[in-house]
């Protein structure tokens, strides 16, 4: 069976998704026998009267997923560093040194310890994206809230653990720039989804048939 | 009382609908235009339309069954609602008047 134009299908799937009757029509009519062409004409269309506005939204949307994966990323990151610092400053004062004992630091591990970050990061991303479609902007808050409550934690035990030489009040500043930024991101990043939501194509449920009064 | 009277495509989508009887969907839909108004049609212009009479409550949809043919996706059939008809009569009934008594045509 021949299959309509691949980039046509890809295109119609990123431009204007959401409408499987008129994508299963379209595939029905190359079926019985429409030319590429023909599919090619449907497919400008479709995206065209889908609008502006419409495939803007999903653009924007899109972008929020990017940024979503970012921030997840570098709280991530924030909290990896910061843990594996602190946990080895602990450990200094049992005569452990934890960071020295990594074999080439510059190295091997390092860029391992960043691939995998990555990949924890797209994973944990992608869960949030997918558990919390409508609410994404308070997952990344209570994910970053938590982390940095973890953070603030953490070196407050660990200030205890030197004997009272704090540094907390670096750290505080540290998570306040971090939560501020994260929090203008949010912000500048999704305000435009919400006053969007109006425009996307939202699927219907099946109705039983009505038919015309007679 | 103001009418709110459809436009020629939306008439020609609500008339297909009728003629074509058995469940309509997008597909037999722009065909019956294309076939007996000889007009030429983008599936995705039906759909808009279709959409919009939807939403005015001239039709109404259910989803069918899904064909090989179609990649597994199932068919959105449509069907005429009471107010639907109501238009199509109401705006019969208008073009009918206008063009009664034209000057030239006869």
């Amino acid at each position: 069976m021949a299959h309509p134009p691949r980039l046509a299908s890809l295109l119609l799937d990123w431009l204007a998704p959401g409408n499987e009757a008129l994508r299963g029509d379209l595939d029905e009519e190359f079926a019985a026998g429409r030319g590429g062409a023909w599919y090619w004409r449907q497919v400008i269309a479709a995206i065209a009267v889908e609008g502006p506005l419409a495939v803007r939204a999903r653009a924007v949307a899109r972008f929020e997923s990017v940024v979503t994966g970012l921030i997840t990323l570098l709280l991530l990151g924030f909290y990896a560093v910061f843990v594996v610092n602190v946990t080895d400053w602990l450990l200094r004062f049992e005569g452990v040194h934890l960071l020295k004992r990594l074999p080439d630091v510059l190295g091997f591990w390092t860029w391992t310890a960043a691939v995998v970050t990555l990949l924890v990061g797209l994973i944990v991303g992608k869960m949030i994206h997918a558990a919390h479609g409508e609410h994404r902007v308070a997952s990344i808050l209570a994910f970053g809230g938590t982390t940095m409550l973890c953070a603030a934690a953490a070196l407050q035990a660990a200030t205890l653990a030197q004997g009272g030489e704090a540094f907390l009040p670096e750290l505080v500043q540290q998570v306040s720039s971090t939560a501020a930024f994260v929090v203008g991101l949010i912000g500048g990043v999704t305000a435009p989804v919400g006053s969007l939501d109006g425009l996307r194509l939202i699927t219907r449920r099946a109705a039983p048939p009505i038919h015309a009064a007679t | 009382m103001t009418r709110r009277l459809l436009t020629d495509f939306e008439i020609m989508i609500l008339l297909a609908i009728m003629r074509v009887g058995d469940d309509p969907y997008g597909v037999t839909i722009a065909r019956e235009i294309e076939q007996t108004a000889g007009r030429a049609v983008q599936l995705p212009a039906v759909y808009v339309a279709l959409d919009r009479l939807e939403k005015q409550g001239l039709v109404r949809s259910w989803i069918g069954e899904a064909t090989p043919q179609r990649g597994g996706r199932a068919k959105k059939h449509f069907a005429l609602t009471r107010a639907g008809l109501g238009s199509v009569q109401d705006t019969r009934d208008a073009l009918t008047a206008l063009w009664a008594e034209v000057p030239g045509l006869s």
